[in-house]
């Protein structure tokens, strides 16, 4: 990521929270690329990720006094923020047009689609007909590389759920990818 | 299983936009929805309070009074073995997931992070073997998380948690909680847990039998036995093998030792 700690506006290092200062700039240089991703694979959508995630953070920032350190990571906080944001864009962007209608043809492969920059029109393809928690969890996993355990957490699962519902879900999709 | 094909549609988000949002984000205010000021609302708050207090009143009154009410009271909150519950077919805290990184330490760490010596349990079952490198310290509350597992059959597990007692209330359903003794002592085994899915509680086959010994707390876990996990006799026979320690989690700190099967575990100090 590049200098935007040494941005013309003034940085902002650090943010007290009720009874623990979290270094922002820390956070959002760790966070924001993760969120960024959760939310590209989630919503499929190059500019509505980059929509989300800045609402993501405005939100955080605007209640940064209402995270309870105790009960959460700043990061667990965050992600929360993040997945219901995606929620309630997607609730709305259902009812507008369904996910299905935009996908496109499936001529050439996957592969050959990723290559040429294609990839957020394979992921659509691949996890369209997914349902909703699988389709999270997949965001969770690939799009934010958090663990298992962070998931399970995340999702109010298991980790063993979260294994084996990866699991299912992986072996039900590898073939599309490997057409 | 072999996944790294989605890993690829990962991207670097673009720097342009990751300073223009870092920017943007500077300039924000801070959302004050805490309390109003005291100049303008001092009255209304006064207000507030005094009808908080009025109802606070009238709802212990009415608990005392109402038998039926209060017996409603007294099942939602119990206290087993010194461990507090609160019983509930509604999840509190499904809003607030949490996920917060463990750290991952070594078995002498692990006393020091508690900063109180605990015995390992002395039985654990036929094949199962302590994962030295998969030893956990919670960043938010004092506790340590061991796990033993089967090389054969991974899925055949079981996760010991340490922490000193408290007086933490744990959230659990009606039906998922039952009283068993951990030698002699009474203890719970926690069943199922809450569902994100169905938003409510379910039973997932996993067990959780918790239980205090000399001023800390224990938790055993397994996953269902479906998955390998084991029988409740199991957990309780481990359970009934931790010795209890000699000295109050409260003792001064000695020489970390021990990380066999059955051995006793010191902070550093």
């Amino acid at each position: 990521m590049s200098n935007f700690a040494s941005a013309q506006t003034e940085p902002i290092k650090t943010v007290s929270t009720r009874s623990k200062t979290v270094d922002w700039e820390t956070v959002y240089r760790a966070e924001m690329p993760r969120i960024y991703n959760f939310l590209r694979y989630r919503l499929r959508d190059e500019a509505a990720a980059e929509d989300l995630t800045a609402v993501t953070f405005e939100k955080a920032w605007r209640h940064r006094n209402s995270y309870q350190p105790e009960e959460s990571a700043f990061s667990t906080w965050l992600f929360t923020i993040a997945r219901n944001t995606a929620t309630d864009y997607l609730r709305v962007k259902k009812e507008e047009l369904p996910l299905k209608e935009t996908a496109v043809s499936n001529n050439p492969s996957p592969e050959e689609m990723v290559s040429k920059g294609q990839d957020l029109v394979v992921l659509q393809q691949i996890v369209a007909e997914l349902p909703e928690r699988e389709q999270e969890i997949l965001a969770l996993k690939y799009g934010a590389e958090l663990t298992n355990r962070q998931i399970a957490r995340q999702m109010g699962l298991s980790s063993v759920n979260v294994r084996i519902i990866l699991y299912r879900t992986i072996r039900k999709l590898r073939p599309q990818l490997e057409e | 299983m072999n996944d790294k094909k989605f890993h690829a549609f990962r991207r670097t988000p673009d720097e342009a936009y990751a300073d223009t949002l870092y920017q943007r984000l500077a300039m924000l205010p801070q959302s004050h929805t805490a309390a109003p000021q005291p100049e303008q609302h001092g009255r209304s708050r006064k207000t507030r309070l005094a009808w908080v207090v009025a109802l606070l009143l009238a709802g212990i009154l009415v608990m005392a009074i109402v038998p039926g009410v209060r017996a409603r009271f007294e099942d939602i909150v119990k206290e087993i073995g010194g461990l507090s519950l609160f019983i509930t077919e509604d999840y509190p805290f499904s809003d607030n997931p949490n996920i917060v990184p463990d750290d991952i330490i070594t078995l002498e760490e692990a006393a020091d992070r508690l900063g109180f010596e605990f015995n390992l349990p002395a039985y654990i079952p036929e094949g199962m073997v302590l994962k030295e490198d998969e030893i956990h310290a919670s960043n938010i509350t004092t506790y340590i998380r061991l796990m033993w597992q089967d090389e054969n059959a991974r899925g055949r597990f079981i996760e010991l948690s340490i922490g000193p007692a408290n007086d933490i209330k744990w959230v659990v359903a009606p039906e998922g909680v039952t009283e068993v003794m951990v030698n002699d002592t009474p203890a719970i085994l926690i069943q199922g847990g809450w569902s994100a899915d169905t938003e409510q509680w379910e039973d997932f086959g996993n067990k959780d039998l918790r239980w205090q010994l000399a001023g800390a707390k224990y938790m055993l876990y397994t996953v269902s036995e479906e998955f390998g996990g084991l029988p409740t006799e199991e957990l309780i026979k481990i359970a009934e093998s931790i010795a209890p320690m000699e000295t109050p989690v409260e003792a001064p700190m000695e020489t970390p030792v021990g990380a066999e099967k059955g051995g006793r575990v010191r902070p550093e100090g």
